[in-house]
């Protein structure tokens, strides 16, 4: 089933509410859109207002490591207590939310443009250049991506710049293997001949007949690729393949309190939290935006 | 059949070749001094270079290349820089450890999904249940999953066992976990082909001869179902394999998984490469067994139709 | 295997059958009888209502449908039976041959193992046996090599080679009865002429009555004995083919019959007859007949009254009793001089 173009002026007569029958102003948001906006708003309001919390790596000493130098637990002062290094779990918690969304949003443009890109050329210029980029697109595909990212880690120094190459380098080819099938069932639609017949050049029929539909596809896709990256830079960091510490990430503070996980279980969870809310807030958008046209039901979420 | 089966081995093998490739580039071309990890405290530049000599880094890049791809056809994946022993032999023991594993959280995916799969299908009620478990688990990152397992069972409840280990207790949770976070995409799939299924018209026609609800689920139904959830399983494979890595470190069961990351930390690189080599090779063998058997289930991907 | 004491009693007896699918109402107090070893076509559209007739007296419509009036098969009365039971007889008793054979064959399960299947649950056979049993029924239906084409997939075989899987599977048991929905339609002409000649030889064959529905006269007009037509969810008209298809009595029946004679003899370039209008959509009913807005003899009494079926007088032959059709204006009934045609709205 070919996607429809957006504003789903083509969308099959679908019985949900919400699909493209035209006229979309008078559409109703689905809850799902509305919901993951909501919380990824609060997150990025967090994330910017995180210098108010404090400073992630001030160590308390005196107040929030009790007598057997164990870490206080919740408080008035350490509301989500404080973690093995007497640092607040809090603020690190805010700073590492902050993280996660520079990392989600960085890595996903650049994945998808780098992906789309190739897509692109490979579905437009066929021959050899097609096989030559889908050969490697399909590498890409077929790597265990924990393990790649592992061995991407161990030439690179450990921060956020690792972290998003890392991403950028594994998740580019699931938007291009997308875009690669749509420029392909959108040539056998004839809309490329038709440009060719009407003697336009090749960057103008990208631009103007492929562009759009590719774009659309890729708004859509966006949100699930970002609820991979989230996932995927906690996966890293915990495995201190990513960001390591002193530096907040929520994943490397899950590995750091895994060591106290018998008796102050909140150092794991607090992060398993938010590392969740953001991935569901990501994915509560993605689904939202399908919901705008049903042809995109085929995009699925591809992380673990 | 055995045209594509033969298609797909070699597509297999230029992706391994291609990640060959990197590897090499990895090792060998990248900055950082090899000497240097092998023998950190070395501070004579004499010991340092016949250390580089041994490792035959003074040759051209091309002739480097041909080595290592000699020694990989024999099964030499490199030294360890840390441990003085070839990757090879610290991987191939653990092949079966991570074998073992990797089989376990696949039963236990496929079982998993498939009964919330059915469920939902089958009972009304059980739908908007079964969506909610299955958002939820997708949204949990895997190591926090293990670790809320490992935090009830083995801290709260002390029925599992907190210590690492290979054996068949210790095998519940991280198989578990696996198979927890697995789950939803086989749910999804089997939901899907039961709806499509039991919609059709041969199912009509199995109740017209009298067959019985039971016998025509058994026989008729999941049957279908198999074809697309084996598919799933060569898709996966890749994601799959990362899965395993990351519960490995979590539960810290001893197969590749946990050397890998444990060589990140030691910057023994040889071994890291060795693993994705390894992992390559994994994914493209077994997603052809899972074309092979597709094949065997569905009479309908077999050529010439 | 043949339910015991089938002997004469009428293959299928089917009386106030409603049929409705929550606020639709797709059948309406239908009776129709097909007597032992007799060959009854239900003629009508796309959403008369005869596939849901034959779906809901075979018990093959899901849950959702409701369902009331009585039906009974060789004698046997089906209509109370909860699923289990009937789900144990069934087979025996009555076999059904679906449109479609492409979709009603499982595609990974071969052909042979199907029709099996059959053998294996309601005739006791273990594995061998009932494999060899279906190579036998596939042999009746006339397949060359049966034993081969028995290992093979539905997606293997040709459309008319499917649909004989389908008949042998729904003969296996020589039931006493056989349902089937336009089991030509999907074949092309001549396959159509095949598999019309085996279905009238197994029919003599076994003598089990058979109800086929169909929306091609021609066919009809070559299998069966009886004719019933239906419109709107309702029997409009039922009776000995030849009478019906000699003597039409309700206008609707005359309408199908004058556009096929159109189209097989009319003059070339004439305009076909076509009947003025179009049937009521699923959910209406705006009362009395629903063929009144396209009758050519519609009066006041027709807005009113939803005519049930009638004896229609004949001259001379048959039993005037047999022939009946569900019209204030039969046309075997002079019209009344005082009842002015109504104008339809």
């Amino acid at each position: 089933m070919s996607l429809a173009p957006a504003l789903g002026r083509e969308a099959p007569g679908a019985p949900a509410a919400a699909a493209g029958r035209g006229g979309r102003a008078r559409r109703r948001w689905p809850w799902q859109l509305v919901a993951g906006a909501v919380v990824l708003a609060g997150c990025a309001g967090l994330a910017i207002a995180a210098p108010l919390f404090g400073s992630p790596s001030h160590q308390d000493l005196l107040h929030a490591l009790g007598p057997t130098g164990l870490p206080v637990g919740p408080s008035a002062r350490y509301p989500l207590g404080a973690d093995l290094l007497g640092r607040s779990e809090l603020v690190r918690l805010v700073y590492g939310i902050r993280v996660s969304l520079i990392v989600a949003v960085v890595s996903n443009a650049t994945s998808i443009v780098i992906g789309a890109a190739v897509g692109l050329l490979a579905g437009y210029f066929r021959g050899p250049v097609e096989q030559f980029l889908m050969r490697f697109t399909d590498i890409g595909l077929a790597l265990p991506y924990t393990l790649a990212g592992l061995v991407i880690a161990s030439v690179m120094a450990a921060g956020m710049t690792r972290v998003i190459v890392i991403i950028t380098v594994l998740f580019w080819s699931y938007p291009a293997r997308l875009v690669y099938g749509e420029v392909l069932r959108l040539r056998q639609r004839g809309f490329v001949e038709a440009g060719e017949a009407m003697g336009a050049g090749g960057l103008a029929i990208v631009r103007r007949h492929l562009a759009p539909h590719v774009t659309t596809m890729m708004i859509a896709y966006s949100p699930l690729n970002a609820a991979s990256a989230v996932a995927f830079e906690a996966t890293l960091s915990y495995l201190s393949a990513g960001i390591n510490p002193p530096t907040a990430s929520l994943g490397n503070m899950i590995s750091d309190g895994q060591l106290a996980i018998s008796y102050a279980p909140l150092l794991v969870i607090a992060p398993g939290l938010a590392i969740m809310a953001l991935t569901l807030a990501f994915l509560l958008v993605g689904e939202g935006v399908k919901a705008f046209n049903p042809d995109l039901r085929r995009l699925s979420w591809l992380g673990r | 059949m055995a045209r594509a089966v033969i298609r797909r081995l070699v597509f297999g093998l230029i992706a391994v070749a291609g990640v060959v490739a990197l590897a090499f580039v990895l090792e060998f071309v990248v900055p950082g001094d090899p000497a240097k990890a092998i023998a950190p405290r070395a501070q004579s530049p004499a010991v340092l270079a016949g250390i580089r000599a041994q490792l035959h880094l003074n040759r051209p890049v091309i002739v480097q290349f041909a080595d290592y791809l000699g020694g990989l056809l024999h099964g030499n994946l490199g030294t360890s820089y840390v441990q003085r022993q070839s990757v090879a032999s610290l991987i191939g023991p653990r092949l079966l450890t991570t074998g073992v594993l990797a089989l376990a959280g696949v039963v236990a995916e496929v079982i998993i999904g498939g009964a919330l799969g059915i469920l939902a299908t089958l009972f009304g009620w059980a739908r908007a249940l079964v969506g909610a478990v299955n958002l939820t688990l997708l949204a949990i990152p895997i190591f926090v999953l293990g670790l809320l397992l490992l935090l009830v069972f083995g801290f709260r409840f002390g029925i599992a066992p907190v210590t690492g280990g290979a054996g068949p207790a210790q095998l519940v949770l991280p198989a578990l976990t696996l198979g927890l976070i697995g789950a939803p995409w086989y749910a999804q799939i089997v939901a899907d082909q039961m709806q499509d299924s039991l919609a059709s018209s041969y199912i009509r026609t199995a109740v017209s001869k009298g067959l019985s609800d039971s016998y025509i689920l058994r026989r008729h139904v999941l049957r279908n179902v198999l074809s697309p959830a084996i598919t799933m399983v060569g898709l996966d494979l890749g994601a799959y394999l990362s899965g395993v890595v990351t519960v490995e470190v979590v539960f810290v069961w001893p197969g590749i998984g946990l050397l890998a990351v444990n060589a990140l930390h030691d910057l023994d690189r040889p071994i890291v490469l060795g693993t994705v080599i390894v992992g390559a090779v994994a994914v493209v063998f077994f997603n052809l067994v899972a074309d092979v058997l597709r094949m065997f289930v569905d009479p309908r991907t077999r050529e010439g139709v | 295997m043949r339910i015991a004491g089938a002997g004469n009693a009428p293959a299928l007896e089917i009386s106030g059958l409603n049929v409705r699918y929550g606020p639709v109402h797709a059948v309406f107090d239908a009776c129709l009888t097909v007597g032992a070893g007799q060959v009854v076509a239900l003629i009508g559209e796309t959403g008369s209502g005869k596939s849901s007739l034959a779906l809901a007296a075979a018990k093959l419509l899901p849950n959702s449908a409701a369902v009331t009036g009585q039906v009974s098969i060789a004698g046997r009365e089906v209509s109370g039976l909860d699923a289990g039971e009937f789900r144990r007889i069934r087979a025996g008793l009555l076999g059904c041959i679906a449109q479609d054979a492409m979709a009603s064959l499982n595609p990974v399960v071969p052909v042979g193992r199907q029709v099996g299947e059959v053998f294996a649950v309601h005739a006791g056979m273990g594995r061998r046996q009932a494999a060899e049993a279906a190579v036998a029924a596939l042999a009746q239906v006339e397949i060359h090599n049966p034993a081969a084409v028995a290992r093979l997939y539905a997606h293997q075989l040709s459309g008319g080679m499917r649909q004989r899987v389908m008949i042998a599977m729904a003969m296996a048991l020589s039931p006493p009865l056989i349902v089937a929905d336009e089991p030509t339609t999907a074949l092309d002409v001549s396959t159509q002429a095949e598999i019309l000649r085996l279905i009238g030889e197994l029919r003599a064959r076994v003598r089990c009555g058979l109800l086929w529905i169909t929306h091609d006269m021609g066919v009809v007009a070559e299998l069966a004995d009886w004719a019933a037509v239906m419109y709107a969810g309702r029997i409009v008209e039922v009776g000995p083919v030849e009478r019906v298809f000699d003597a039409p009595a309700h206008p609707y029946t005359l309408g199908l019959l004058q556009t096929r004679r159109d189209l097989r003899s009319g003059p070339v370039g004439a305009p076909l007859f076509q009947i003025p209008g179009s049937p009521p959509g699923p959910g209406e009913d705006p009362g009395g007949c629903p063929f009144r807005p396209r009758c050519p003899r519609a009066t006041e009494v027709c807005a009113e009254v939803d005519p049930g079926l009638e004896p229609v007088g004949a001259d001379g032959g048959l039993a005037s009793g047999e022939h009946r059709a569900a019209c204030h204006h039969p046309a075997a009934a002079p019209a009344g001089p005082a009842d002015a045609p109504a104008a339809a709205p």
